[in-house]
This record gives structure tokens, C-alpha cells and sequence, in this order.
């Protein structure tokens, strides 16, 4: 079967527990050039010639599928966070604007977000060009998929401590969580830039079945992450050890008894209070 | 079983009916020098040993545990509001700080506080030395 034929796809999973948990902290993944520059240079031609927002054809092109949609990196980041058999993009869309644009756009999420502990699908971006700051990258601030708030509230925000511009060079692949607050970075250089936007999907329930850390402590592990910035104290522990735990499978077990029960940092002498039943300690080994 | 074995803990409760809706009302209840001075001095020279913000080590340490920890009139309390066999502290946190401090702290609850009716556990402060105004009490901080 032809890769186009393909809606499903699976490979191995890359990433760790520790990475899976990052993930959950700052609601992205940047993987930096890792498409060869021959593909870049052909997708740049592709986009040239199929200028429009949504050259969705380009998701039937082998030569592409195989380079940028199941490279061995997105994909395997995307095997440890959505599962085996994971959908493959149905719908490409490409932000491309002609630089320079002097005005930044207004902060906002993408409509039809939904809050949630869940991780059931991924944007993902791809830059086939190499993309500075002068070029207006996609800016993001990390940690933000934990701040429940609507566009309309956002926008007319200016610059917000923590966010940060996705420069990156030609060839890089970022994963985020689709209600990230992001906006279009102003751009100072000239030409077009390219930025292309897909989706993938989960098709079966969540486990953790990614690359397992032997030592890795639920207990102890730090689950605070950058959303902590904007959030009442805490919240986005609770927020990022649940997401956690769902990614795991686990989420039936999780629990939070307030105050500072699991899964709040601190120097315990004892397993925290609250600590959810069955989660697996270290050097065992999960059912 | 040493006192530092001990995961929870039972007592006789120590408080009425009135006392526990006072403590509805209030949301405090304060037990003045119910710690002996003996124990005081004793905690004092700890914290000096361990400055540190969480000295959780000192709920090993079994002088402490059956002197404050346990103390008759503190867990007579959490007996009577939080019912037979509590579960004892595993953390400790030290709120040391070095006098005078001109400004006060910003009004603030601690985060992952849960807004509700129950009282599933409670927060314990301990003064082991004089603490009059001039030393910054808390209102809490």
C-alpha cells in the first residue's frame, strides 16, 4: 500500500517519561531541522506553486509523507503521545505571509479548543525554511494550554513574561497542545514565509507505553512546569500530574485532596499523602 | 514501634461540642505554651542545625514527635476534628526568617486549597520560642 493510502500509521515511540511529562508542563515539542534540506527545498517548491491557506494535496505525496508526515522523529513523538495507530493528517494548512509585516497579531487560541485534561489529537507545525525572528515566527507561550481563557480575552494583551518566538532553522517540527496561546510574530526580513499546520489523531485509549524510565518516581517527580507563572499557586501541578496520569492510563486512579497532598513538590520524608493508589514506584515493573 | 514508625496516630479527643462549632466559626484554634521550654530550646537549636525551608528530618526525630507532634492538648484537637487514627505529618515546613523586616506580606491563601465544607486535614503551626508582635506573627506567612 501506498503511504498515501494510508490513515492509520505506527512505529515505534521515542520519547520518555521524562519527556511525555515535559510535554504536559510546556504544551510543545520542538524538534530542530530534522527534515533534510532537499525536502524542504522541494516542499518550498510545492508551497510555491500551491500558494493557497490549505494545499492539503501535498498530503499525497509520498515523497513528503515519508520525509516530514512519518519521519522518524514527529512520528515517534507522536506514537509516545497519541498512541499506536494514530490518524495521519487529513487537512495541511500553510501560514504564509509575505515579510515584512510590522504589526505582531493579537494572542489567542484556535477556536473549537476544548480544556482538558485529554490529549486526543496534535497540531504540529513544520517550517521548511530556515525561520529567525526577523522572518515573524509563531510565538507561543509555554505552559499556557493550563490557562483556561477565551480569545476575546487575550488579545488585546501586549507582551506577556514567558513567551517565546519558535525560531527555528529550516527542516524543524513543533508538536503543541492545540490551546496553547500563540499569535504571528512581527517580522522585519523580506520574502515569504512558509509555515505549515496539520493534525494528528488518537485512535486507541491512552497508556504508557512510550520508552519507560525503570527509575522513574510518580512521588517525586516534578510536575510543576512554566503555567505555574500565570495560574493561582499550584494549579498547574494538579493540571499538568493529571494529563499526566491520563497519558498514562491512569487517570481513574488520580486524585488530589487539596492542600499539600500529591502531587504538590516538597521535601516528604514519607510517600506524600493523597499519593495516587496503584501508580507504579520505581524499578517496578507496570502491569 | 518507635513514634517515627508511625503513619497515624489516636488519642482521646479533647474538644466540645461548642469548641469544635467555635472552630467552625473561627477557622483557628490557638493553644498557647502547651509545649514544655525543655522542648522549645530543643527545637530551636534544630532549626539552627537545619536552616533549611523543609526540615522533615525533625518528624524522625522522636523527642519532637511525642513532645509537639502528639502533644495531649494538639492531638486532642486534630482527634476531635479529624476523627480516630490521623494520619501524622510528613513534611515540615520552616517559615525562619531573619528580623526586622519592614514590609508585610501580601494577604494570600496557599495554593491548592480546595473551598468546601469538609475538614479533611489541617494546617499546624508551632512556636518554639516568644513570638509577640514585634517579631512579625502571622496572620499567617
Amino acid at each position: 500500500m501506498r503511504m498515501s493510502e494510508q490513515k492509520t500509521y505506527d512505529c515505534k515511540p521515542t520519547m520518555t517519561d521524562t519527556e511525555v511529562l515535559e510535554f504536559c508542563k510546556n504544551g510543545y515539542l520542538m524538534l530542530e531541522g530534522v527534515v533534510p534540506d532537499e525536502v524542504n527545498r522541494r516542499t518550498m517548491e510545492y508551497c510555491d506553486q500551491h500558494p493557497n491557506m490549505e494545499p492539503s494535496g501535498i498530503l499525497k505525496e509520498d515523497w513528503f509523507l515519508e520525509n516530514v508526515i512519518v519521519h522518524p522523529a514527529a512520528a515517534g513523538a507522536v506514537r509516545s503521545l497519541l498512541g499506536a495507530n494514530f490518524h495521519l493528517p487529513i487537512l495541511m494548512s500553510n501560514h504564509r505571509v509575505q515579510c515584512p509585516i510590522q504589526s505582531v497579531g493579537g494572542w489567542h487560541v484556535d477556536g473549537n479548543y476544548h480544556y482538558t485534561h485529554e490529549l486526543n489529537f496534535l497540531q504540529v507545525f513544520y517550517y521548511p525554511q530556515d525561520t529567525p525572528v526577523e522572518m515573524g515566527p509563531t510565538q507561543i507561550v509555554p505552559g499556557t494550554h493550563l490557562v483556561r481563557n477565551k480569545a476575546r480575552f487575550m488579545g488585546h494583551l501586549a507582551n506577556i513574561k514567558g513567551a517565546i518566538p519558535t525560531t527555528a532553522p529550516a527542516g524543524s517540527i513543533f508538536l503543541t497542545v492545540y490551546h496553547i496561546w500563540h499569535r504571528r510574530g512581527s517580522s522585519t526580513g523580506s520574502g515569504i514565509r512558509n509555515l505549515l499546520k496539520y493534525f494528528y489523531w488518537r485512535t486507541t485509549p491512552p497508556q504508557r507505553d512510550w520508552a519507560i524510565e525503570q527509575d522513574f518516581d510518580f512521588a517525586t517527580a516534578e510536575y510543576t512546569g512554566p503555567g505555574g507563572a500565570y495560574v493561582e499557586q499550584f494549579r498547574d501541578t494538579i493540571k499538568v500530574s493529571e494529563m499526566f496520569l491520563w497519558l498514562c492510563g491512569r487517570h481513574k486512579s488520580f486524585q488530589n485532596l487539596g492542600g499539600q497532598s500529591w502531587p504538590l513538590p516538597a521535601d516528604r520524608n514519607d510517600l506524600p499523602y493523597g499519593f495516587p493508589a496503584g501508580l507504579p514506584q520505581p524499578q517496578s515493573v507496570e502491569l | 514501634m518507635r513514634m517515627s514508625e508511625q503513619k497515624t496516630y489516636d488519642c482521646k479527643p479533647t474538644m466540645t461540642d461548642t469548641e469544635v462549632l467555635e472552630f467552625c466559626k473561627n477557622g483557628y484554634l490557638m493553644l498557647e505554651g502547651v509545649v514544655p521550654d525543655e522542648v522549645n530550646r530543643r527545637t530551636m537549636e534544630y532549626c539552627d542545625q537545619h536552616p533549611n525551608m523543609e526540615p522533615s528530618g525533625i518528624l524522625k526525630e522522636d523527642w519532637f514527635l511525642e513532645n509537639v507532634i502528639v502533644h495531649p492538648a494538639a492531638a486532642g484537637a486534630v482527634r476531635s476534628l479529624l476523627g480516630a487514627n490521623f494520619h501524622l505529618p510528613i513534611l515540615m515546613s520552616n517559615h525562619r526568617v531573619q528580623c526586622p523586616i519592614q514590609s508585610v506580606g501580601g494577604w494570600h491563601v496557599d495554593g491548592n486549597y480546595h473551598y468546601t465544607h469538609e475538614l479533611n486535614f489541617l494546617q499546624v503551626f508551632y512556636y518554639p520560642q516568644d513570638t509577640p508582635v514585634e517579631y512579625g506573627t502571622a496572620y499567617c506567612g
